[in-house]
């Protein structure tokens, strides 16, 4: 049952909650940040697509550290 | 400081700016903090909120207010058998509570069904802490700024 039960099929795609994740984050922070809301979803969408590239580059950065680089040193 | 704001902010998520009569920002903050909950309970389960076994991560996620403990104590009732919490059994030592599981009693399993493990759990606890944590800026700002603007 939905908000009951834990959602298992997304035990392989949890890395996609990234999304859902920085737009929540983003609503709370432009809501607080903003002097007034006349771009307020132009800039939560923004919010939303640099925090998730940045997460995710952040963590192909690390994957290429620890598979490629660290076994070759 | 303006601890009634504080209270209101802490009450439910955009107390605060109600408060103040700032409906459009409270509006968008409160949605905002509901958003990151329902996902995380969408996500994680009831078991996401877990006051007994997950202590740490409940001091971030009673930021969010009442709904938080709310959760908490209904997932300790509907997470029980014989009015003991299902991670708090010893399934060793209650041999009949095994045979109930294999012989998949209804109340056994809908108690094993509610745990959440590995990434869900982590991820849903994440999501509503760090609700917890943004409601907590809501709360500062309601408690110590000034409001500039009229929205």
């Amino acid at each position: 049952m939905p908000f009951i039960d834990p959602w298992h099929a997304l035990q392989e795609i949890w890395w996609l909650t990234i999304i859902p994740f920085s737009f929540g984050v983003g609503m709370v922070y432009k809501a607080w940040r903003l002097p007034d809301f006349k771009r307020y979803w132009p800039e939560v969408g923004l919010f939303t697509v640099q925090v998730t590239v940045g997460i995710a580059g952040l963590g192909l950065a690390l994957g290429l550290i620890v598979d490629l680089i660290l076994p070759r040193a | 400081m303006k601890p009634d704001r504080m209270l209101f902010a802490w009450l439910w998520p955009g107390g605060g700016y109600f408060a103040e009569r700032r409906y459009a920002r409270g509006l968008r903050a409160m949605g905002g903090v509901l958003f990151l909950y329902l996902s995380g309970l969408l996500i994680g389960g009831l078991d996401a909120v877990d006051r007994k076994h997950d202590g740490i991560w409940f001091y971030a996620q009673a930021f969010n207010g009442p709904i938080a403990f709310a959760t908490d104590f209904t997932r300790s009732r509907l997470s029980s058998i014989n009015g003991r919490e299902i991670q708090d059994i010893s399934w060793e030592r209650t041999p009949s509570l095994g045979e109930r599981w294999l012989a998949e009693d209804p109340e056994v399993m809908d108690a094993v069904r509610r745990q959440g493990l590995s990434h869900v759990n982590e991820v849903g606890t994440l999501f509503i802490a760090l609700g917890g944590l943004m409601n907590l800026v809501l709360i500062l700002e309601a408690g110590f700024a000034t409001p500039k603007g009229a929205v």
